[in-house]
Formats: structure tokens, sequence, C-alpha cells
């Protein structure tokens, strides 16, 4: 950061007045510094953890579960499979560092699967029984539609899945290695957060960011980008063109009947990252900058989305079939559109630019 | 804390950073470029500076634009507008008078893309044909108004970047393949039936010489940027349509007669490009060449046989010029900084010009000289 100021001094007295206001009116650098550790402090390393804990117990459960399938060791998995997809619906969200790595995010979770890879796959590998096919090294160049959690889905939830189990001793052999595998990435992804964690700590324009703003430009792609995700992935698509054409089976996680508790895991995490900070939350420095009404919108549009998704019964699957909720699901969607419209208006008090070249290009 | 870092950005694929530094290239005379730009209240620029911090010009635009260039022997720079707007200004070097404003016409549109021969006669712009969503190339002629004088097909829907081959007189055409309508903005109208292209047109006749294709696997692959050399090699840079996970390629090359050759880079860095490459330059040899990947943030490099070279880390980088010295370019960026680089040193320098200036440089830049 030095050298932007000196550099900047040593221009003319014109470009001072052009720039100066817009400076000033930004949040600083301390404010982004500290916005930024807390973040990766107070938001992302916990989540992590989380998804780390809660894979390594799953890949316990199956194991366990295998040595001899019962009834209760598979509910024991089941619940386990629900408390480590809770954990990456939590911290999905951020799409930059070691979860980019090796194709990571894709491999934790391979959806929408539009072509049916997944299924597919599976169906190819617990075919020909090969025991050969589970190798470390061979599943580790396997398609990333069986590595992740909608394998492992597909594997515990299915319906007769207690007596395949049973019966098929190749098919807990493959839950065990795909439950391995996620656990992997859970820990390999932590720890490398360890690391990572440092490029937002100390900013100094010798690590990998080149100052707050790049950095913070990370952190806030990561709050504003994903209410479209949810609204566009998770919403629309199972909702279709209209009640007569909805999608029951787009809904993420249907199988699990899990859609709208990831929906609101999404969101809550989304809301925890805006208020994260303290003085320093975007939320504060939205009201710092002047814009408070804009911050309380956002903040109450996220209290109220949390809510009205509460207010949808489960499972997704067959409330998208049924006329009242179809109808909450597109308010829902409809209140999606707003708050990312809001949000990204609001990175402009903020100073930030989520991207010119990389969101619109041509 | 400094190795384990290091370490770390080595295992991103970003390659060894360089410290920033605070001088700029320490070039006697100043080098300076051209780039289309969008300001902090949304309003669009054709702006000239300097690689020391100076800027030299700035015009402003009835809309987002997206190449520029420099006429090669008036002192003309001209803007050329991105789809599916109708403009082309072009501006005096001297004053940053408009001289003309060039209009498509109600039926077309630009696609962004316009280039000037080396004589410096004729203006060449590739166009949509709005009834018939043909791809058109279009000839102006620069002594005479800017009047039509030749109006051939693309040979393909989307045509987009455009060149010369060394003998002045054969164009190379990317068609990206996609389909757009102005009624429906930038919406993407035939994804599953795109034919991306790269043609070689006699620009006289209007003849199509040939019409290289990627196997028809990777339709999806929109061949969309390109620059050339003094060997007539054609570096291309592509956008995937597909899914994000998809393995494809994203750079290739193509020579006349030998058609399109894939890239081969270390997969962990193509996977970073995000199946989006922005621009293609050559540097001032035309022994190399750089490929940027906003979405990833990334710049890679490449030698003009096809091999990767390296890969540096730019926020929002696209636009990319050559300057004066072999293995030397320089890079632009949406968050309104330029920088350096030098493949021999693999020195990473950010100019002083674009600082904390509140403006987006936007896809192509070009040396002005």
């Amino acid at each position: 950061m030095m050298f932007n100021r000196q550099a900047f001094s040593l221009l003319g007295t014109s470009l001072m007045l052009l720039v100066a206001p817009s400076l000033q009116a930004a949040p600083s650098e301390n404010q982004w510094q500290a916005f930024s550790t807390a973040a990766v402090t107070n938001h992302i390393l916990p989540r992590y953890q989380a998804l780390a804990d809660s894979s390594a117990s799953l890949s316990q459960a199956t194991q366990q579960f295998c040595k001899q399938p019962t009834e209760q060791g598979l509910a024991q998995a089941k619940q386990d499979f629900h408390n480590t997809m809770a954990a990456w619906q939590g911290i999905q969200h951020v799409q930059f560092g070691p979860v980019e790595i090796l194709m990571r995010n894709f491999s934790l979770q391979f959806w929408p699967d539009k072509k049916n890879l997944g299924g597919k796959q599976l169906a190819g590998l617990l075919n020909n029984e090969d025991p050969a096919s589970l190798s470390d090294e061979r599943f580790r160049a396997a398609s990333v539609a069986i590595k992740g959690l909608p394998a492992m889905e597909r594997l515990l939830f299915a319906d007769d899945a207690l007596n395949q189990f049973q019966n098929h001793p190749f098919r807990c052999q493959l839950t065990v290695t795909v439950a391995d595998y996620i656990a992997g990435m859970g820990r390999d992804i932590r720890h490398e957060w360890q690391q990572y964690a440092d490029e937002f700590k100390q900013i100094d324009g010798e690590g990998y960011y080149e100052d707050t703003t790049e950095a913070v430009t990370d952190l806030l792609k990561a709050m504003v980008e994903p209410v479209e995700v949810v609204r566009d992935m998770k919403i629309l698509r199972p909702l279709g063109k209209s009640e007569q054409r909805a999608k029951p089976r787009r809904s993420e996680s249907w199988r699990s009947e899990r859609s709208l508790d990831n929906m609101i895991i999404n969101l809550q995490a989304l809301h925890e990252l805006y208020r994260t900070g303290g003085d320093n939350s975007p939320y504060n420095l939205l009201k710092l900058e002047g814009a408070s009404e804009q911050a309380e919108r956002i903040e109450q549009r996220f209290q109220s989305l949390i809510s009205q998704l509460k207010a949808v019964p489960a499972p997704l699957y067959r409330s998208v079939k049924t006329p009242e909720h179809y109808q909450q699901l597109r308010q829902i969607s409809v209140d999606l559109k707003a708050q990312t419209n809001d949000m990204e208006a609001a990175m402009k008090p903020l100073n930030i630019q989520l991207g010119f070249n990389s969101r619109d290009g041509d | 804390m400094v190795i384990n870092r290091r370490n770390f950005l080595a295992a991103l694929g970003a390659g060894l950073l360089l410290p920033v530094t605070g001088a700029a290239a320490t070039a006697e005379t100043p080098l300076r470029f051209a780039s289309a730009s969008q300001d902090a209240q949304g309003s669009h620029w054709l702006v000239l500076f300097d690689d020391q911090g100076n800027e030299r010009l700035r015009h402003q635009l009835p809309g987002r634009a997206h190449h520029v260039a420099a006429h090669p022997t008036q002192p003309w720079l001209m803007a050329v507008a991105r789809r599916p707007d109708r403009f082309i200004d072009v501006v005096s070097l001297e004053n940053g008078a408009l001289l003309k404003r060039i209009d498509s016409g109600t039926e077309r549109h630009f696609y962004g893309h316009a280039i000037f021969s080396a004589d410096g006669r004729w203006l060449v712009a590739t166009e949509n044909h709005i009834p018939t969503s043909e791809g058109r190339v279009v000839i102006r002629d620069c002594h005479n108004g800017f009047t039509v004088v030749a109006d051939h097909p693309s040979y393909g829907i989307g045509p987009h970047e455009l060149a010369w081959l060394n003998d002045q007189r054969t164009l190379v055409v990317a068609n990206g393949g996609i389909q757009t309508h102005p009624d429906k903005g930038r919406e993407m109208l035939n994804l599953d039936s795109m034919q991306p292209s790269l043609v070689r047109i006699d620009s006289r006749s209007g003849t199509l010489l040939e019409k290289a294709e990627l196997p028809a696997e990777l339709h999806q692959c929109s061949i969309r940027h390109i620059d050339i050399n003094p060997h007539d090699q054609v570096a291309i840079a592509m956008q995937y349509q597909g899914e994000l996970y998809d393995n494809v390629p994203l750079t290739a090359l193509y020579q006349p007669g030998l058609g399109i050759r894939a890239l081969e880079l270390p997969e962990p860095i193509r996977q970073k490009m995000k199946q989006y490459c922005g621009s293609a330059r050559f540097d001032h040899s035309g022994d190399y060449f750089a490929i940027s990947a906003p979405r990833g943030d990334l710049i890679s490099f490449w030698q003009r046989d096809g091999r990767f070279l390296d890969s540096i880390r730019v926020r929002d980088g696209c636009g990319l010029a050559a300057t004066d010295q072999p293995g030397a370019f320089v890079i632009s960026s949406g968050n309104g900084r330029c920088y350096h680089y030098n493949l021999h040193t693999r020195r990473k320098t950010k100019l002083p010009l674009a600082g904390e200036r509140p403006q987006a440089w936007d896809n192509h830049m070009v040396r002005v000289s």
C-alpha cells in the first residue's frame, strides 16, 4: 500500500480533485482489513472446521455401519450425511481458495447433474463390483459426479438401502470409499485454509492479494453472487414454467428431503457474513457510508427470506406441486432477485467493483 | 510464513509472483496505450494514456465500446461499440475531437471489433445482419467518409475479432457462432447448435478461402479473439459455453492450411481460466503471445510454437498490448489498473497510471506509437 500512496501523491492536482471525493467516501484500509480478518477468523475457518468434523464423522459412521449393516447404523450414517451436507451448505458460498483446487468444489457436490452422470456412473460401478475400482488411485481418477455428497445421498437414501447394503458388500465398500474421499477433501481444505487465511489477515502487497480491496472483493463476491444461485438453481429450476410443469426432482438433495434446509442454511450463512466484523461489517460500513436505508433493507430482507423459507412445508419436491406453496416459492424468488439487486447496488457506496470484464465481458 | 505462502501460491497454480515495485518500466520515451473504459458513474470513454501515469486524451462514447485501434497513417483513434450497439467513433489523436461517428444502420449492429488496413485506406468491421442473423464483414473507405465499399458474408454467425494475414489482402475472421438478437439483449439463442469457425476470406472478392473448425464435440468453444504474427500464425482465445467442469481447450493456434490446433497447458491452470478467455495478443517480436482469462484473474503466456510458458495473476485482467520490447506486455484490468510484465525477467510491475483511478478498463487495449 505504501507504493500506491506515493504514486498517488505524484499525480497532478487535477487528478487529485477528480479522485479524492470517492476515496474519502469509501471505507478505509483499516476498516476493510478488520472486516477481512473477521471474515476469515469468525466466519470461514469455523465453517470449514465444521465441514472437516462432520465429514470425518460420516466416514467413521459408514465404516462402522459396514462392519455390520444394521438399521441403527444406517440411521447414524444418514444423520452424519445430514450434518455434512449442512456444513457444506454453510460454506458453499466461498468459491475461492483451496476449494477451487483439484475440482474440489465440483467433487464435493456435483449438482445440478443435468445429464444424470452421477446415476449412470454409480450404476456402472455397482454393476461391475470391481474392488480395484475403489483403490485410491482409481477412485481419485474417477468422475467428479461420484466422489461427493450427491453420490453419498443416492447410496444412503435409496428406497431399500438397508437390504441392499446387507446383500451387496460392494455397495458398502463403495459408500465407505466415497465417505472417506469427502472426509479427505474436508480435511485438506481446512488444513490449507490455515495458511490461506494469512492472505486475508495481513495484506501487505507481498502475498496473493495486492491490497485489501482485492481480498475484500473475493469476500463480498461470496456474499452477493450466491443469492442468485439459490434463486436460479434451487428455486426456479424445480418450479419450472408453471405449477403443472414443476420439476420436483430438480430440487437439490430431494432424496434426503433437505432442499429447503439447504437454502435456509445458505441464506443464514450469507446473512452472517453480512454482519461479520462488528463495526466493520458490510452492514455497518454501508451505514457509515451514508447508505443506512440500503443497509437496513438488506438486513430486513435476509431475515424475511429466511422466515419465508421456513414457512414452506418440507419436502420441497411436494410443495412445488401445491398451488399455495408454489406461489410462496415464486414470491421468494422475487425477493431473492430484489436482494441481489440491492446488494449489487450496495457495492457502489462501498467502492467495490465485483468484476467488470469477468462479469460482463464479450 | 513467507515460505508457506509461497508454497501455497505455487499450489494454486498462480506461479511465482514477484513483489510489485514502485518504479514503472524505465523507458525513456513513454509508451502510449489506448483503451475503452467505464467510469464510476457508468459513462463510457475512449482513453489514451502513457506508461508514466499521464492521461493524454479522453473522449466520451455514446455507449460501451470494446476494441480500439489507431490509424496507421493518420492521427486517428477509433473505438468500436460492442454488441448490440451501432457506433464506431473516430477521434483525433491531436485534440480529441470527434471526426466521425459511423452508424451501422438499423438493420445492423457491430460486434465490438474493426481493423484498419496497413495502408490506412480501409476500415473493416464485423457486423450482424439482424433480420437474418448472418455475420457480415463490411469494408469502409477511410478516404471517402467511411462509405461502405464492400459487404461480404462472414460465413458464420456472430463474427467477432478479425485480422489481416501478412499479404494484407486476406482476412481472418473469428465466427464466435453465438446468435443474439437486439430484442433479446445479450441472451444467447443457439447454444445447442452453435458452430464457431475461423475463416479466411479474400477481402477483395469476399470469397471464402478456408473454413477451419474444431472437432464437432467442441462446438460450444466459441472462437472469439485472435491475433496474428509475422509468420501468419493466429493465436486464438476461446470461451466455452458448456459446463464449468468440462475439460475443453480454451487456447489454440491456427495457420493457413494447417487448421486449428488446440494448445495444452497444465490442467490446474486451464481450470483457473473458468472456461473464458478474453483477449489474445502477440508481443512485439511475434515470438510470444499472451491470452487473458479475466474470470480466473489469470494471464497466460505462450511461445509461438504453442508451448505454454507462464501465467500470472491479475485481478479482472483482460486488455493486452505489446510494448516495444520482445517478450513484454502491458495488461489492463477491470479495476482500473495496468501492469507491465516481462517474460524474460518474469517481473510484474504496476504502472503508475491506473493507481486508484475509478475507471474500469474494457476488454481490449492497443499500443499507439
